[in-house]
């Protein structure tokens, strides 16, 4: 036989199993709808279904007798809570409480601490108890922050409250804030003129003045010391730290007096305006000066049927190539074929090239389709078509090979789509698909880097929504993993198809 | 049987699976352009033959040797030159007939313009009128033709059948045979198994396995000169013949007598050539009437339960090469 022979009946046979595979799918259209139609509309209808806000809890919340105030403004409270929880009223009753949560009309219990200001003179902090049933831990986890986000509500208004009072403290500071303004200009007059003992008789006025204001101003004037600080602004001018610049404003060397008490005079004119712009404030703005403006330097979509989607075709185009590899083998095996092949001149080489082909054109055309419906959904694509088809090219092979490579230790056609199945279960919780792959353990992720559909889902992320060609150890890796599996899958068919060894 | 190159030859050629299962120690040389059949009762070893001879199993020890090359050694050129029809009907059962058979013609590397090659195959089987159902919605025999025509396709020099009548009808099976024929006559080697021993008659030589080994290898003919000794003639008489007459009979003429019923004998002869002028002359001798004297053909599965009795009983039996 002649070299070109020898390659035209090579080709033959490849394009024989490419035909074979084909026709084979093509007459079970009920298996391509229950492999792809199926779990796509799975998958479309918990989309779909699927409700970003959670259920709110219905929550009572159970007071003291004598915690009237805290009843009346229970329901107000809650409203800061969000949407999460659904307050359906306030009781004294605790035990009566107790029974409508077993009975399941209430999801959450809070019981306010009996005697708060006992505890914090006690130096203890006073604790709502939150009590619920829930046994499922995302909920559950849900119920522990809604706790400490209502937490910090409570304390947050009870500082709102602090600070309004602080306020009209202030406001009551301001006036004597003014006589301590004019006794300080006076001071500094008295000093330039060099007459002494009328800068000392101011002096002492002004000692006076400033303690008035102190007592009465403290709790506005700390809070903007504070501020001040985090915000890393110095020099505000706090009369408390005024002691020592007092003290040099008496000092014998004119000179160092005046310069103190035009300190004072500068410093008493800023507290005044910090005092009018305190005044201006409101309280719950002071009691939370910083709030947080999150930016995406993207414009993805936040809907979660967009973000699902490349994570989909990923899935479905693996389990597709899968099982259909897997099944190919163990039927032919199952049929008692692979004497037939052993009997001929057929060569593992050609029989996986055929089967790759195959199965391969199968999954490009579903993955076509796929494409157009996440298109059709409105999702834009930000990178490379180029790259999008070579990510979805090497998933196919690499998918292909482990479902080869799965046919190799199925005995049956029933084992092959068991082990499919626990792909595609594993593709489910380990790949990134519904969790992030950060949040598990790191030999947890060595699980996930064995399965296609991990590199598949990452390098589609990169191309769809950030416009970026793949991390280069990811699509690499998806390569390498094609190579690998395409190596491991010869070996299985190679067992299929050559003389069997004693 | 060496008149001819030889197709396939074997030298205690072994594998066992254990167990008493297996082949051993096979020796078989077979010509080219013959039928070699192997009749052996289920679990005999007739597959695993088949299958060491086809490159399907590695023997453990012997030697086997195929178109000139061992099978663990075999080029795809010399794969090409061989035919392998499985014992069962493996098809593909979302492919139409036709598809199957395009897939096997493919497997052997026939050119993708091969539509007159399939039609003639078809034609050559009858399967014309079937080739475009699903192997579900054909008859057994049809699925047996479908793989005949697939072990055909490609032409091959060197035929394997493994049990190619098995499970079919009477009809069919005779057709199957007249192929096998057509075949041999055209210079193909064939060596087919099977379980029914009549139809040892069609091929040219039979081995008889039993228990993996060959008991005997021989011509149809051979093995019924085996199983009795000798050519049968059987006679009819209008009336039951005496007792003395047929004492005489027997030494004069026949080395065996057996007598089927009442009026109906028959004789084992040294030669059926000598043997009928013998018989006339008795009859003349001792005025015996005779209403029919003729050769007597005994069905294969007689010869085959005579024969493996006994060559199981250890009785020396001739193996013509």
């Amino acid at each position: 036989m002649s070299n070109s022979q020898g390659l035209s009946s090579r080709l033959v046979r490849v394009f024989g199993f490419i035909r074979k595979e084909l026709a084979s799918v093509l007459r079970q259209p009920r298996l391509l709808l229950t492999l792809v139609v199926g779990p796509f509309l799975i998958l479309l209808i918990f989309g779909l279904g699927y409700r970003e806000d959670p259920h709110p809890f219905r929550t009572l919340l159970v007071v003291g007798s004598e915690d009237a105030e805290l009843a009346a403004n229970s329901e107000d409270m809650t409203d800061a809570f969000g949407s999460g929880i659904e307050f359906v009223g306030t009781t004294t009753d605790g035990v009566q409480a107790r029974q409508q949560m077993s009975q399941g009309d209430i999801d959450i219990l809070i019981v306010a601490p009996e005697d708060p200001l006992q505890s914090l003179r006690a130096g203890e902090r006073a604790n709502f108890q939150v009590i619920h049933g829930e046994v499922d831990p995302v909920l559950r986890a849900s119920i522990g922050l809604l706790a400490e986000l209502s937490v910090d509500e409570v304390n947050r208004r009870v500082l709102a409250g602090v600070v309004d009072v602080a306020q009209q403290e202030s406001e009551e500071a301001e006036s004597g804030l003014a006589a301590v303004q004019e006794g300080a200009s006076r001071l500094v007059t008295s000093l330039e003129e060099g007459d002494r003992a009328a800068a000392d008789r101011e002096l002492e006025i002004l000692r006076e003045q400033i303690a008035l204001v102190q007592q009465g101003s403290s709790a506005s004037n700390d809070l903007f010391a504070s501020v001040a600080a985090v915000l890393g602004a110095g020099g505000a001018a706090v009369l408390g730290d005024m002691d020592g610049t007092l003290d040099q404003a008496g000092s014998d060397d004119p000179d160092t007096a005046l310069a103190a008490a035009r300190e004072i005079d500068a410093s008493v004119g800023e507290l005044e305006t910090q005092l009018e712009a305190a005044q201006g404030l409101e309280p719950d703005l002071l009691v939370s000066p910083f709030g947080v403006d999150v930016t995406q330097i993207n414009d993805v979509s936040s809907e979660p049927g967009v973000f699902y989607s490349p994570g989909t075709l990923v899935v479905l185009v693996q389990h597709l190539a899968v099982t259909f590899a897997a099944l190919s083998l163990v039927r032919e095996r199952q049929l008692g074929l692979t004497n037939v092949f052993r009997a001929s001149p057929l060569t593992p080489g050609e029989a996986i090239a055929g089967k790759y082909l195959g199965f391969g054109s199968i999954g490009l055309v579903v993955a076509t389709a796929l494409t157009g419906a996440m298109l059709g959904f409105g999702i834009q694509f930000r990178g490379s078509a180029l790259v999008y088809a070579l990510v979805v090219v090497l998933l196919i092979l690499s998918s292909l090979g482990l479902g080869f490579l799965l046919s190799g230790i199925s005995e049956t056609d029933t084992q092959a789509v068991q082990y499919s199945m626990l792909a595609l279960l594993l593709s489910i919780f380990f790949t990134g698909f519904v969790l992030p792959l950060e949040q598990l353990a790191i030999p947890v992720q060595v699980v996930s880097y064995l399965i296609p559909a991990t590199y598949g889902i990452h390098a589609l992320h990169d191309v769809v929504f950030r416009g970026a060609i793949p991390d280069p150890l990811i699509l690499g890796g998806l390569g390498l993993y094609a190579v690998a599996m395409a190596t491991a899958a010869w070996f299985v068919v190679r067992r299929d198809v050559t003389l069997v060894r004693s | 049987m060496h008149s001819s190159p030889l197709a396939v030859t074997t030298s205690e050629l072994t594998k066992s699976y254990g167990e008493g299962a297996g082949v051993f120690d096979l020796d078989i040389d077979i010509d080219q352009g013959t039928i070699v059949g192997f009749i052996g009762p289920s679990g005999s070893g007739k597959t695993t033959t088949v299958h060491l001879m086809t490159g399907v199993l590695e023997p453990d020890s012997g030697i086997v040797e195929v178109l000139g090359q061992r099978p663990i050694a075999f080029t795809s050129t010399t794969r090409a030159r061989i035919g392998y029809m499985p014992q069962e009907s493996i098809l593909y059962p979302d492919l139409t007939l036709r598809e199957n058979l395009n897939f096997a013609a493919s497997l052997y590397g026939m050119p993708f313009r091969r539509k007159k090659a399939l039609g003639q195959v078809i034609d050559f089987v009858q399967l014309e009128g079937a080739v475009d159902r699903l192997p579900r919605d054909a008859s057994g025999g049809e699925k047996r033709r479908v793989m005949l025509a697939s072990t055909l396709i490609h032409d091959p020099d060197l035929i394997f059948l493994d049990e190619p009548t098995a499970g079919i009808d009477p009809v069919l099976r005779r057709k199957f045979w007249d192929r096998f024929a057509e075949l041999a006559d055209a210079g193909k080697t064939l060596v087919v198994t099977t379980q029914y021993v009549g139809e040892a008659a069609y091929c040219d030589y039979v081995a008889v396995l039993a228990e993996g080994r060959i008991l005997t290898l021989d011509t149809p003919e051979g093995l019924r000169r085996q199983a009795y000794g000798g050519p049968l003639v059987e006679m009819t008489f209008p009336s039951p013949p005496g007792s003395d007459d047929l004492i005489s009979l027997e030494e004069s003429v026949a080395l065996s007598l057996d007598r089927v019923d009442r009026d109906r004998i028959r004789l084992v002869v040294e030669d059926e050539a000598t043997a009928m002028p013998a018989i006339e002359a008795w009859a003349e001798q001792r005025r015996v009437e005779v209403e029919k004297t003729e050769t007597y053909l005994p069905p294969f599965d007689d010869v085959f339960v005579e024969l493996v009795s006994k060559l199981q009983n250890g009785e020396e039996t001739d193996r013509v090469q």
